[in-house]
């Protein structure tokens, strides 16, 4: 399809809308309720444009223009809205740059949507990133004529402890009601009263925790506002780190928002195949503790208390702690490290000859996965089984529901993923047919045709030989679909083995579907193919308490309820003074995941890289560096003692090249996990306590008002009144 | 029959002799809501005809009589109703607008009221011939007699089997339902119209898809005015010929016109399309009480005509009103005396739109609703400056063509039209602060 | 209790009127905030929440619909409630002069209630009874039309005397039992359609 744009020709798809066309030739034009996984509405009319189109005659041919010889343009009498206007076949579109119809009448149209805005920019937090100020600059007339009091509102309207509304700078635009319309299919968020009365409000009580945090990002304004976030910093006072999350192994990306070493924000990044643009709250508000309370220098031991110690103290408190026990030594770390801090750590074992070397959470066994997050996407027919999405895998559960309403992926263009996708709707039809969940109760029935309350491991041999109407109703779904895709969680991979892959093998093969295993930790999935589970006599992490002595990484027995030391001496590597490290002879500070830079595997074998934010973590050391003084504390020499060590480590024994990964990431299916027992159930919570944002503890420093009048003894002036003068 | 009939002079007159009302024939006769009255004068031979001729002649006949919807757009019915699909295996659905809410406009409530039953016939005919087996009647919540009256008529008609399983032995399903609106102007709009019946706030949907694609639930739909209906059911019964014989070579047939303001006899009289403003002021409601100026020929969102020889020679049809700039829109005509204030009086219409805005597109939120109304309000009341009318004439163009729906240009009809014939009026309130027709008691005493 | 509780057959007869699917259910929204304002003069928080449970949807979408239509209220009105069309037609009609006068003698402001439970007054737009204005509409029930001084005194006093009396509906006859129209000089002319036979059911051509 031949399309022009201000005199550009460009080859499109059918279907296209101008809006898409527009950027596709590499113009412009503005737009505010536009979303690129959106459906496209057309309220907030700026992305008008003037376009025509040639017109066939009685004999089928384009009319022609006499004096070109070319198809005769027929131009439509008013400027359209370009994000609601499909591109069809000869159509040409004129942007403002050609046309000044379009200039005035986008000048104009700004004028209207800034008429009741506060323009209070400089204490604004979307101020530098906000769409409205940008296009403002770009397309206003840089004056309003509007005489008269702007729309006082609330302007610290919380919607929830995590989003705080600004009702005076919101647009209208409609992208956070349809979000929850659209997106994870809850109707809590929505416009009350009408015309220019017309306001966001909820009746539920507050916005329910699971992905309300993603209408911060979306708000082309600072109307929604991330209240863990809020006040914290300017745009460009942050530094911003594209990494991925880890939390659960979705590996969503993110950006990680830094200022003056304080984590202070994370905000989505968009992944066409993995998260799109959406992340759950947990990823966006839960990072507190990479700034909270955080350990920053090395603790041993003296007299029966911790003291802060120097690194060179803390190897040689390790040097007598760990001598005595040979090879008696347990090396563990949390499934959430790197694929390069696992090489380091298999590497030091393998040095020290110890066998008991593990990562925790994981599955004694664990499937392999074959589905992608697009084939769930794109899935006719999903049975979810024995998982509770929002603890273990929350991105999976909007995935799930993009297959129930299309599946519809958006198209993508020389600008990106498409604008407007038109064939996006608003309150789209819903397929909750295609969609069974077996297992305990959770979010996720809410949105399933077929509900199956059931527990525990044999929930796989019960779907494949059915014993009641509902399982048969469940197996008859997969079977019949075309492009089914079977989800297994926490419940019935606790009781894996071998004999379950086989018959789990045996069910996908004999109904066709693709299987996506949720695994326990973010990185379990590429932990355990790098042997790093207990070998032949070596004790699980769950047996922590017979080893002689250990190293735990990141790892908190002690508040999971188990013996958080072992026989011996212990030592641990943590960011936070955990309860574990409370009891533990030498205390080493870590860094977070937002201060790595290493790899990880997500839940469907998709490498993906962690990059460096600037944290200020004192003398804290990630899981390499740690394990060099380990190594040396243990008098012995590891071939991993860098990042690049590690990455070269990996290449020469499993041939996984890591240095070049693209920003993307890359799916490579990784080598199967090794088996081992691990005596726990593991039990998915996504929340951990330290994430939970405590506003007290963020304080700014800055006295409230009553504190600041009480120090200056003056009497207090009236409190002013919301709104005050315009 | 003679060979060479001279064509006969178009029935372009309420007085024509061949006239004869037939929409309104029995409004205000006593039980004429009744069933039994309804029957009593020829009630549901339409429909019998209807099945008689089968779905397809009956579109045609519409087609062939040339009428065109009442409800303001006027848009071609038979075509309309030949855009259903045909045998997709859907259900379909008709929907009447019995949203009556254009100020000026007061003629479907008491089609509504006092002859339910034209309705319901017009309906079936409607569902017959576009092949939908549910009708839904969207009826403003305020009128609450018109409800009762249409959901007593319904019933009988359904005890009678007029409604629902064969309908009258042809083997055609029809459920009639009542829906009543709860006071918002946009849904005079068929897809706002359609998002309220879903229990949906009434914004206006995307076209396309069109109703008759993709319209209620999704599926094909078609939405018309009372009066359409209506007039279907009278075409159905006295034929194409008989309509077509009526009114100019494009406005065919006969329309209810309303007529509202200072005249002797406010109210509504049918007559033929093409009657001139005149004879409907003069001779049917007995001619202004007061000095006018101008008048809303069609509702409030047409643009105002002079008060002056020419506009009252104008024969009421789609074509020559819109040759003078304006619409025919629903036929109410209102008019202004001259000792009302034009600005003040405008901004009680722009008041109206600003109050029904949707707030789903900007121009209209914020240009109707946040920034004209204040404009107006400004000016009225002695603030206002030179330069405000051109600030208006100026905003008028950025919000002209630019919104959603046609709910902000049917704003800019009055706007524009107003100030185009008065603008001396608006200069003076502009200038001065002062108006040239200070507001006086209109209210009568008894 | 719920108010719905006991009313199933009420229930059922409002959602039989729209198809038997989740859309279908959410069509009776409307009809049932209505049901709960005719009852109790408003609709409160705890009602939204059992409409929502009805529909199939959540207090903040009934909460969303119901704002967007003028004639549900959130709070309770008077007993009386008297909205007054405030449109061009009715102004011309003295409509303005009607208002102020209503407010001042019932000393009440729009979203109060009288200090006897009384009255409620709102300022409503066209009620489409342009030929009869102006035009006093008495809650969810029928029309005042004409209403001059003297009509709209003998209102209220009606009204403080509980005794409303029964709306209007001037029916603008202007055809008369022999179906032939009436001019203003009381001539009648043209046809009548009772001379007119209807086509026969079989087909004329």
């Amino acid at each position: 399809m031949k399309v022009t744009i201000d005199g550009i020709p460009v080859d499109l798809p059918a279907g296209t809308s101008a809006l898409d066309a527009v950027f596709h030739a590499g113009r412009d034009v503005p737009y505010f309720c536009a979303h690129p996984y959106l459906s496209p509405v057309g309220a907030c009319r700026m992305c008008l444009v003037e376009a025509g189109t040639p017109r066939k005659g009685k004999d089928g041919a384009f009319e022609l223009d006499e004096a070109t010889g070319q198809p005769k343009i027929f131009w439509m009498p008013k400027p359209m809205a370009s994000c609601t206007l499909q591109a069809t076949e000869g159509m040409h579109i004129r942007t403002a740059k050609t046309s000044d119809v379009v200039a005035k009448a986008q000048a104009g149209m700004m004028e209207f949507t800034l008429l009741n805005h506060p323009l209070d920019c400089p204490t604004c937090d979307k101020g530098g990133a906000c769409e409205l100020q940008d296009r403002a600059f770009e397309y206003g007339y840089g004056a309003s004529r509007y005489g008269f009091d702007r729309r006082h509102a609330d302007k610290h309207y919380a919607l929830s402890d995590f989003i705080i509304l600004d009702q005076e700078r919101c647009i209208h635009c409609k992208r956070c009601v349809r979000y929850f319309e659209e997106v994870p299919g809850q109707e809590v968020l929505d416009f009350i009263e009408r015309g220019g009365h017309t306001f966001i409000d909820t009746e539920e009580g507050g916005l329910p925790v699971g992905f309300q945090g993603n209408i911060a990002d979306i708000c082309p304004v600072g109307a929604l506002l991330d209240n863990v976030a809020r006040f914290r910093g300017r745009n460009w006072e942050y530094d911003h780190t594209p990494t991925t999350c880890t939390l659960c192994p979705v590996g969503c990306s993110i950006t990680v928002d830094a200022r003056n070493g304080r984590l202070e924000r994370v905000v989505a990044g968009e992944h066409r195949d993995v998260n799109e643009v959406w992340i759950c709250d947990a990823g966006r508000f839960g990072h507190v503790f990479a700034t909270e309370e955080r350990l920053t220098v090395p603790l041993v031991r003296v007299g029966g208390e911790l003291r802060e110690a120097t690194w060179d103290q803390a190897i040689e408190a390790m040097r007598q702690g760990f001598s005595g026990h040979g090879s008696n030594v347990g090396l563990y770390l949390s499934a959430d490290s790197t694929l390069e801090e696992g090489a380091a750590l298999v590497a030091l074992a393998e040095a020290v000859g110890t066998p008991s070397r593990d990562h925790w959470p994981r599955y004694p066994h664990t499937p392999m996965s074959t589905a992608t997050l697009t084939d769930v996407a794109t899935a006719d027919a999903l049975v979810v089984l024995g998982a509770d999405l929002g603890e273990e895998a929350p991105v999976v559960e909007l995935r799930i529901l993009e297959a129930l309403r299309g599946g519809l992926l958006p198209a993508e263009f020389a600008h990106g993923t498409a604008i407007a996708d038109l064939r996006l709707t608003e309150r789209p039809a819903r397929t909750p047919e295609k969609l069974a969940v077996i297992g305990r109760e959770s979010r996720l029935w809410r949105h399933a045709g077929l509900r199956v309350p059931a527990e525990g491991p044999d929930l796989l041999a019960r779907l494949a030989r059915p014993d009641t109407p509902d399982l048969q109703a469940a197996l008859r779904l997969l079977e019949e679909a075309e492009k089914p895709v079977l989800i297994l969680g926490a419940d019935v991979l606790n009781g894996a083995d071998t004999a379950f892959s086989a018959a789990l093998s045996g069910l996908a093969g004999r109904v066709g579907a693709k299987v996506l295993v949720i695994p326990a930790g973010p990185n379990s999935r590429g932990l355990g193919g790098l042997n790093l589970v207990p070998g032949a006599g070596g004790l699980p992490y769950g047996r922590l308490g017979e080893v002689g002595a250990a190293f735990l990484s990141r790892l908190d027995p002690a508040a999971q309820g188990l013996p958080g030391r072992a026989r011996g001496f212990t030592v641990v590597h943590d960011t936070h003074l955990t309860a574990t490290a409370q009891g533990a002879d030498v205390v080493l500070p870590a860094v977070t995941n937002y201060e790595k830079r290493g790899t990880t595997v997500n839940l469907e074998g998709r490498l993906l890289p962690l990059a460096q934010a600037p944290l200020r973590a004192g003398e804290g050391a990630d899981l390499i560096r740690a394990l060099v003084a380990v190594a040396e504390a243990l008098g012995v020499r590891s071939p991993v003692r860098g990042l690049r060590g590690a990455q070269a480590w990996l290449e020469a024994r499993y041939g996984l090249r890591l240095a070049e990964l693209p920003a993307g990431g890359r799916l490579q299916p990784p080598r199967p996990p090794q088996d081992a027992a691990t005596g726990l159930a593991h039990a998915p919570q996504l929340w951990k306590p330290r994430m939970l944002p405590r506003p007290e503890r963020r304080g700014s420093g800055v006295p409230g008002r009553e504190a600041r009048a009480e120090r200056w003894e003056l009497p207090l002036a009236p409190a002013p009144q919301p709104g005050g003068d315009d | 029959m003679t060979v060479a009939d001279p064509a006969p002079k178009p029935i372009t007159s309420g007085k024509d002799p061949r006239f004869a009302p037939s929409l309104y024939a029995h409004v205000g006769q006593p039980g004429s809501w009744t069933l039994e009255y309804y029957r009593k004068h020829g009630g549901y031979e339409g429909v019998r005809r209807a099945f008689a001729i089968g779905p397809d002649a009956v579109i045609d006949e519409v087609k062939k009589s040339g009428l065109r919807g009442r409800g303001g757009a006027g848009f071609a019915t038979g075509l309309k109703w030949s855009f259903m699909p045909l045998n997709d295996g859907k259900p379909h659905y008709v929907i009447c607008n019995a949203d009556e809410s254009e100020p000026g406009s007061f003629k479907d409530r008491y089609l509504l009221s006092e002859d339910p039953h034209q309705l319901i016939e017009g309906m079936l005919i409607g569902g017959y011939a576009m092949r939908a087996s549910v009708g839904y009647i969207y009826i403003r919540g305020e009128y609450v007699h018109a409800a009762e009256r249409l959901w007593g008529a319904i019933e009988e008609a359904r005890a009678a089997g007029l409604l629902g399983k064969n309908v009258l032995g042809s083997g055609f399903d029809f459920q009639l339902y009542v829906h009543r609106g709860a006071g918002a102007y946009i849904c005079g709009e068929e897809t706002a119209l359609m998002n309220s019946l879903e229990g949906l706030r009434a914004n206006p949907r995307l076209k396309p898809p069109f109703p008759a694609a993709a319209g209620l639930y999704g599926l094909p739909t078609t939405i018309n005015n009372v009066e359409t209906f209506c007039a279907a059911t009278q075409i159905l019964k006295y034929g194409a010929d008989w309509h077509a014989s009526m009114g100019t070579e494009k406005s065919r047939g006969m329309k209810l016109f309303q007529i509202s303001g200072p005249v002797a006899r406010p109210g509504v009289y049918e007559l033929p399309l093409g009657t001139p403003f005149r004879e409907l002021i003069d001779d049917w409601a007995g001619g202004p009480l007061e000095d006018i100026k101008a008048i809303i020929p069609g509702g409030s969102s047409c643009p105002m005509l002079r008060w002056d020889e020419a506009t009252l020679d104008m024969p009421m049809d789609y074509e020559a009103i819109a040759a003078a700039g304006s619409m025919l829109g629903t036929g109410g005509v209102t008019l202004i005396p001259r000792s009302v204030c034009i600005v003040n009086a405008t901004w009680n219409l722009v008041r109206f739109y600003a109050h029904e805005s949707c707030g789903k597109c900007t121009p209209c939120r914020e240009g109707i609703s946040g920034w004209m109304v204040r404009m107006y309000e400004k000016l009225v009341r002695g603030r206002g400056v030179p330069g405000d009318v051109e600030l208006i004439l100026d905003m008028s163009e950025n919000i002209g063509g630019r919104s959603f729906c046609a709910l902000a240009d049917a704003c800019l009809g009055p706007v524009l039209s107003s100030i185009k014939l008065f603008r001396e009026e608006y200069d003076a309130l502009a200038e001065t602060g002062q108006p040239l027709y200070p507001a006086r008691s209109r209210w009568r005493e008894s | 209790m719920t108010y719905f509780a006991d009313k199933h057959p009420l229930l059922a007869d409002i959602f039989s009127r729209y198809p038997d699917s989740p859309q279908g259910r959410r069509s009776a929204l409307m009809p049932l905030l209505r049901e709960v304002q005719n009852a109790e003069g408003f609709v409160s928080e705890a009602r939204m929440r059992e409409i929502a449970d009805l529909c199939g949807t959540t207090a903040t979408e009934v909460r969303s619909v119901m704002s967007f239509y003028s004639t549900y209220h959130t709070l309770p009105t008077g007993r009386y409630h008297l909205q007054v069309c405030s449109t061009l037609m009715c102004a011309l009609a003295g409509s303005d002069e009607l208002w102020d006068h209503l407010v001042s003698v019932l000393d009440v402001q729009p979203g109060d209630v009288s200090a006897d439970g009384r009255f409620s007054v709102q300022k409503v737009e066209c009620l489409g009874s342009c030929g009869t204005a102006p035009v006093v509409q008495l809650g969810d029930e029928g029309y005042y039309e004409n209403v001059t001084r003297q009509k709209c005194d003998r209102l209220i006093a009606a009204l403080r005397q509980d005794a409303p009396p029964p709306p209007d509906n001037p029916v603008p006859v202007t055809v008369r039992e022999d179906g032939r129209q009436m001019t203003a000089a009381g001539e009648r002319v043209g046809a009548s359609i009772h001379d007119r036979k209807p086509l026969p059911a079989g087909g004329d051509r």
